[in-house]
């Protein structure tokens, strides 16, 4: 039989866990595969690529990673659950046990939901006789085109073919809400193969496996393994779906950053919507907290850093529902507290400050519930916030008092001249500004300087020293020997 | 000639739906711009304005930008505190936004009064007027009626965006604080206004009756 140029492309592959050991890039054109599409959950499961039967073991193919699995592991549902046609083939490697029925070689599909035309938009030259007729059985591609997808909540289609012809991979795109698309791979083994033959010698990370590698207990050990990432990424994907009361109240998306090209309407990719899902997702999974306006800076800054969607979810998770106490719920407690705790704080050390905002009657509230609630964000320079967030998580919610405590020790003289209460205001918002708190290195290490609040005596010194325009080395030597004595 | 000045201080807070302009109408007001690019508030902001009321008094206004989520309401509550005028903003292109205007109303009531109990001046300003397709045209009728059972003394329609009554609004407001003021001013006292707050409220509690 002819060698069929079935070529499909992956059109997007996201950042979801197993997609991310995807041997393919985006737009690199895929081997000929079989697919097999089952809905998980209420996402809809679409397929991109269709295998081609002739194809044989593709000793040519760049893919790092060869695991077979079996389906089972794959999804949560155990596969005779689904619609299934045909019959098992009972000696079949274990590892394809569920899901090689002995069928004619031509691969059938089923296609509960009609698909149009319009969306099946396999390529003309990826037609091979062989697979042409599945083909026309409606696959629909919808990959590239997700939002066409989307009114389909629930999408089957299943297609089977010999063991024989089981070449590749599995490509499975979970097509969620507002254009979402995971794709995760299975690949299928040959008869004939070994554990062995499918795991390259390379790990996805780039180590040689050594002689001894125990390739069966590693398939069956990553098949297991599988369904634990496929598990945490479904949880991440049903957050992500459902609507609630956040969407509502998510007035601040293009008030988040509006000065930032990346959260620019017009920007590609727009970090606009991954606020939204990330938000949404949020307000799903703790809905004691929902949503509070501050934590769109949050989710913002953990986007521009870690340009992860997922990741940000978990790390303002950890900030909101371990490191910081409490700041966003409805009630804000937690905020409420910190702030008089801050009050008090300056009534022990910087007394004089105290003083001066009660005799004006300025609340503390008023000048730092910004400093609490965004956790410096747009009130500090970006490299200062990262150097103080990455203490934060490290540290605890306290890093907060003891920036808050240094500006304020800081600039006391400053402070100390205002004579009402706008200038106290004005003065709050001018100590967050300049070349101290840009000097973001000096600013952690004075943050950190044991001495800041104890011994009056050393640190104005170091104050001067860091006011200094030119930090040349001499300088930096003192400081330096200055941090020592401070330090020891 | 400066000396004989008469000079007011004035709290007036910006209160209203989360995204309605409050934050852009104050930046009009006070520093002549707008940009649609404002992010959203957090806690509370405060501006600067002064105003030259006659030839011999000054005004100065201390504008209270006032976070617009409900959360923030129960901290925004210490920010209340000796205002005596406010401005309630709704957006005109989203209906639910004037819904929540009675509530805002209702909540400003609750938390501050003036010293002798009445409720303290306020504006209802209908933004963004440059957006609503003559909607609120038909609707000018309904809205005196709406201001008059809520206890406005006023209402306009404004555009932070092209500058529309922002000035005139704020001129109505000023006005019945003036007057509200004279009103509240019993010889000899200064024009500080002191409000109490919820005195009356704790005096009605049944259960200090009882006991």
């Amino acid at each position: 039989m002819a060698q069929a140029s079935a070529v499909f492309t992956v059109t997007r592959c996201s950042s979801f866990t197993p997609g991310a050991h995807f041997p393919y890039k985006q737009g690199t054109p895929l081997p000929p595969v079989l697919v097999h599409c089952i809905p998980l959950s209420e996402a809809t499961i679409v397929v991109s690529c269709v295998s081609d039967p002739t194809f044989h073991r593709p000793a040519d193919l760049s893919c790092p990673l060869t695991h077979g699995l079996p389906q089972t592991t794959l999804l949560d549902s155990p596969l005779d659950t689904l619609p299934y046609h045909g019959t098992k083939t009972p000696a079949v490697p274990s590892l394809l046990r569920c899901q090689t029925p002995a069928v004619p070689s031509l691969l059938r599909c089923q296609t509960p939901a009609v698909q149009d035309p319009p969306r099946c938009q396999i390529p003309s030259g990826a037609r091979s006789p062989a697979v042409q007729d599945p083909l026309q059985c409606q696959i629909p591609c919808s990959a590239r085109s997700p939002a066409v997808q989307r009114p389909q909540p629930c999408l089957q289609t299943y297609l089977q073919c010999p063991l024989s012809h089981l070449s590749r991979v599995f490509s499975l795109e979970l097509n969620l809400k507002k254009d979402f698309i995971y794709l995760f791979f299975l690949l299928m083994a040959h008869e004939n193969e070994t554990p062995g033959d499918r795991i390259p010698r390379i790990d996805p990370y780039g180590f040689e496996r050594p002689e001894a590698f125990d390739y069966v207990f590693y398939e069956d050990f990553y098949s297991r393994y599988l369904t634990v990432l496929t598990r945490r990424a479904a949880k991440w994907s049903k957050l992500l779906q459902k609507s609630t009361a956040v969407e509502k109240s998510l007035k601040d998306l293009n008030r988040t950053f509006p000065d930032n090209i990346q959260f620019k309407k017009t920007a590609d990719p727009c970090l606009q919507s991954n606020l939204y899902n990330v938000l949404v997702a949020y307000g799903q999974h703790n809905r004691r907290v929902g949503y509070c306006q501050g934590m769109n800076f949050l989710t913002g800054y953990l986007l521009l850093v870690t340009k992860d969607e997922e990741k940000s979810f978990w790390l303002l998770d950890a900030l909101i529902g371990r490191i910081l106490p409490d700041y966003y719920s409805p009630a804000m407690v937690g905020l409420k507290t910190d702030q008089e705790v801050l009050g008090d704080l300056v009534k022990m050390k910087i007394p004089a400050v105290a003083e001066l905002m009660e005799r004006h009657g300025v609340m503390w509230t008023l000048v730092v519930s910004r400093w609490f609630i965004c956790l410096f964000i747009d009130i500090l320079p970006v490299e200062t916030v990262l150097r103080i967030w990455d203490s934060l998580f490290y540290e605890g919610s306290k890093i907060i008092f003891r920036v808050a405590l240094t500006l304020i020790k800081r600039y006391q003289a400053f402070i100390l001249e205002a004579r009402n209460f706008p200038d106290i205001c004005e003065k709050f918002k001018e100590i967050t500004k300049g070349k101290y708190v840009t000097e973001c290195h000096l600013f952690m290490q004075v943050l950190f300087s044991r001495t800041l609040f104890t011994f009056k005596c050393t640190t104005p010194l170091l104050w001067d020293i860091w006011d200094s325009p030119f930090l040349d080395l001499p300088i930096r030597l003192v400081l330096v020997c200055m941090n020592k004595k401070i330090t020891f | 000639m400066q000396s004989h000045q008469k000079e007011h201080l004035y709290k007036i807070l910006v209160i209203g739906d989360l995204g309605v302009g409050k934050t852009s109408i104050i930046k009009r007001y006070v520093h002549q711009n707008f940009s649609p690019h404002y992010r959203a508030t957090i806690g509370v902001d405060f501006a600067l304005k002064v105003l030259s009321w006659d030839s011999d008094t000054v005004v100065r206004l201390q504008l209270w930008d006032i976070a617009g989520q409900e959360r923030f309401g129960n901290m925004t509550r210490v920010y209340y505190r000796e205002a005596v005028g406010a401005f309630i903003v709704f957006d005109v292109t989203r209906p639910a936004t004037f819904e929540a205007v009675s509530k805002w109303k209702e909540d400003l009531d609750s938390k501050l009064t003036l010293s002798n109990g009445t409720p303290v001046s306020a504006v209802l300003l209908a933004n963004k007027c440059d957006q609503g397709k003559d909607g609120l045209k038909n609707n000018y009728l309904r809205l005196d009626q709406f201001c008059k059972e809520n206890g406005f003394v006023g209402w306009f329609e404004t555009s932070a965006k092209e500058n529309i009554n922002i000035d005139e609004a704020s001129r109505c407001l000023v006005k019945h604080i003036i007057a509200s003021e004279s009103d509240l001013m019993q010889p000899v006292e200064s024009d500080v206004v002191k409000p109490q707050m919820n005195s009356s409220k704790i005096a009605n509690c049944s259960a200090c009756f009882k006991s």
